[in-house]
């Protein structure tokens, strides 16, 4: 009896164009997943990177409030004690050049000067411990809150923004953002830190 | 299988049966376990003390805050070295890590012995409404008096409530912002605590004399000029003796006296004077009590010929809810002096928690007291009262019509049995029926009417009021 065989289907002939149609789904899965990667940090480093830019904004907005409020209490001081002529002048000359700074959007120095301010502050503050009536008036003591408040968010925000740095240089640090920022533009932001040369030389210049 | 039954309703009666002594040992520290577990209150410098009932008040005041502001208010003492700004700033945002305001809306006191320092920590979402000038105002103003008393529970707990007071003006203003993140970026203020450091001008001010002829609406007047001034003299002749003590030992604020000028001025022009059938004393209120709840009545009693502001009393009796309306303390509405004052809310009922309110039915034109008496004997007198009714039975009381003055002045009820009348000499134990009611129509008014009464027939409670 004749056996009767079945030529089946040539595969092997099929094998090649399927096997071609895998290899370029797997390029493509590979390379929309690099890309949604590259993407994604990408977009990561420039959330952080706008959080460092909204946390140095916030320290610029707390020096210049504190400015803001400085007149007031000058004023409030002069009131009772026109004499201490060589302190008015310092807070006066030291807020012009933070104002100054602030609209060229130095902040390192703006921050400096702060801090020289700060010392001159506590100098008109401790002119009011010899004026009883002065002392115990309702509006010095509010003011004086509110520099103490603006002078306190200065010193968080600071904190914030160095922990915003901090986030931001690790991401640019670490895998893959090592790989994307250069190709993006994207470079490490500095710290704040006191900076004491700096602060020196704005004294010896006032 | 039934052993097994047995033993295991033995082991789960045991169990809940501990379970409940736990659960009632439990509620008696409840208010200061829960706050100190949810960290509503972490008291690591051992300041604010133990007393349970100001725990449960001052927990119960938190929940009211973030109930109706949704604001997060926490008190943490601490021994700390570091710096209470920075301090503040870092235990303020790790604990709203889990906080219970759902916009963001949180304040942080700390407290610091060590470094003799405060420090109230606002958040973003509610800098608007507590800036640092205020803050700074109400620490200085409202909270450190008291520190400076010793008094460091009731400052936490005066700040808690000019925080709701804020709050409350804020949100009829609308000052709230829209829901933020829950965090600090620095907003508040601090200030020295002074704990135990007296303030020689606390109890000073420029004494304030009354006449003899001077109505009470007059010593009210110059009360107002008083509270205005900031006037803290504790010996000031428009108080009553008692009074004087009571300022002596009370701390007071001058956020106090502001927040009594605001309540009062408003009312001043509604209020009538009610004199009191003794002569002795007055009552300035705003009438009617249910439509003025915010307008609180102020008590006077004649000493040495000349009127003067019970404050003692007021501050014994009357109680202020969140929204400044009055009501009584139920338990010490009718003792020792408030039976004097009672008579100025005939007409008036008594809810369960001491606010007045009108009632419907009225009692009887013709009726002096306002109550219904049933009989009762003893059961040995069973015999006798067929024969003598007048002698054996006695009065139960089954009716008291609300707001008449057998409730209002005596605090009469019904299921009350009476079983004595009168005081000293004239005292009539086991008062009969008869001898009851001749000793409440006969008692003259203005006079002491004084009914013992036992409840089930076994508690004994002396009830005392002034006679209508």
């Amino acid at each position: 009896m004749e056996e009767k065989i079945e030529v089946g289907y040539d595969w092997q002939e099929e094998k090649g164009p399927r096997k071609g149609l895998y290899a370029l789904v797997t390029v493509l899965i590979s390379v929309i997943l690099i890309f949604g990667g590259a993407l994604w940090s990408y977009n990561s480093l420039v959330s952080l990177s706008e959080e460092v830019s909204a946390a140095r904004a916030q320290i610029e907005s707390n020096i210049q409030r504190k400015a803001d409020l400085l007149p007031n209490l000058v004023r409030t001081v002069k009131a009772y004690a026109r004499h201490e002529k060589k302190v008015f002048g310092e807070i006066a000359a030291l807020r012009s050049r933070t104002l100054d700074n602030l609209r060229q959007h130095d902040l390192k120095n703006a921050v400096a000067l702060n801090k020289a301010l700060d010392g001159a502050t506590l100098r008109l503050l401790a002119v009011a411990e010899n004026y009883p009536d002065l002392k115990s008036s309702e509006q010095f003591r509010e003011l004086q809150a509110q520099i103490e408040g603006a002078e306190n968010r200065i010193n968080i925000t600071r904190m914030n923004y160095n922990e915003a740095v901090r986030a931001y240089n690790a991401a640019l640090r670490r895998i893959p953002g090592r790989w994307i920022a250069p190709l993006t533009g994207l470079k490490p932001a500095p710290y704040f830190q006191a900076d004491e040369q700096a602060q020196k030389a704005m004294k010896l210049e006032i | 299988m039934i052993r097994t039954l047995l033993i295991a309703t033995v082991f789960l009666l045991l169990s809940v049966g501990c379970g409940k002594n736990d659960s009632q040992d439990e509620n008696r520290a409840d208010a200061q376990k829960v706050m100190q577990k949810t960290k509503i209150l972490i008291d690591d410098a051992a300041l604010l003390g133990e007393d349970p009932k100001f725990m449960k008040a001052f927990y119960e005041f938190n929940r009211e805050l973030l109930r109706r502001y949704d604001i997060d208010f926490r008190v943490v003492t601490t021994l700390s070295e570091e710096g209470i700004d920075l301090q503040a700033n870092r235990l303020f945002n790790r604990l709203q890590q889990k906080s219970r305001s759902h916009s963001g809306k949180a304040l942080l006191l700390l407290i610091n012995p060590l470094q003799d320092k405060v420090r109230l920590e606002v958040s973003q979402a509610l800098e608007p409404i507590y800036t640092d000038a205020f803050v700074s105002y109400l620490e200085r103003k409202g909270m450190i008096p008291y520190f400076r008393d010793n008094k460091v529970a009731n400052g936490a707990f005066m700040m808690m409530e000019l925080i709701h007071d804020r709050a409350n003006d804020a949100q009829t203003g609308k000052e709230f912002v829209p829901p933020m993140d829950s965090r600090s970026i620095g907003g508040g203020a601090k200030s020295a605590a002074k704990i135990g450091e007296a303030d020689p001008q606390a109890k000073k001010g420029a004494p304030i004399d009354v006449g003899s002829g001077e109505s009470p609406e007059k010593v009210l007047r110059k009360y107002l000029q008083a509270l205005e001034t900031h006037n803290r003299n504790p010996d000031l002749e428009i108080y009553t003796k008692a009074t004087r003590d009571f300022f002596r030992k009370h701390t007071v604020t001058t956020i106090n006296q502001d927040n009594e000028v605001r309540f009062l001025s408003p009312c001043l022009p509604k209020q009538t004077t009610l004199y009191g059938e003794d002569g002795e004393h007055a009552v300035i209120a705003a009438l009617p009590y249910d439509k003025q709840r915010t307008c609180s009545p102020y008590f006077f009693k004649k000493e040495e010929g000349k009127w003067r502001l019970d404050i003692a009393t007021m501050a014994r009796m009357l109680r202020f809810n969140t929204q400044m309306a009055f009501h009584f303390d139920p338990r010490e509405r009718l003792r020792g002096e408030g039976i004097y004052y009672a008579y100025a809310f005939d007409g008036y009922a008594f809810d369960a928690n001491g606010y007045p309110y009108t009632p419907r039915e009225k009692m009887p034109d013709d009726a002096r007291w306002g109550f219904r008496c049933g009989t009762w004997f003893y059961p040995k007198d069973r015999e006798n009262v067929k024969r003598e009714p007048k002698k054996y039975y006695r009065c139960g009381i089954v009716k008291v019509w609300r707001g008449s003055p057998a409730e209002v002045r005596l605090g009469l009820r019904p299921g009350d049995y009476i079983y004595g009348v009168g005081q000293g000499a004239a005292r009539i134990d086991n008062a009969t029926y008869v001898q009851f009611m001749d000793y409440m129509k006969q008692v003259p008014s203005g006079a002491r009417a004084v009914v013992t009464v036992r409840v089930n027939h076994r508690e004994e409670i002396v009830r005392r009021g002034i006679a209508p």
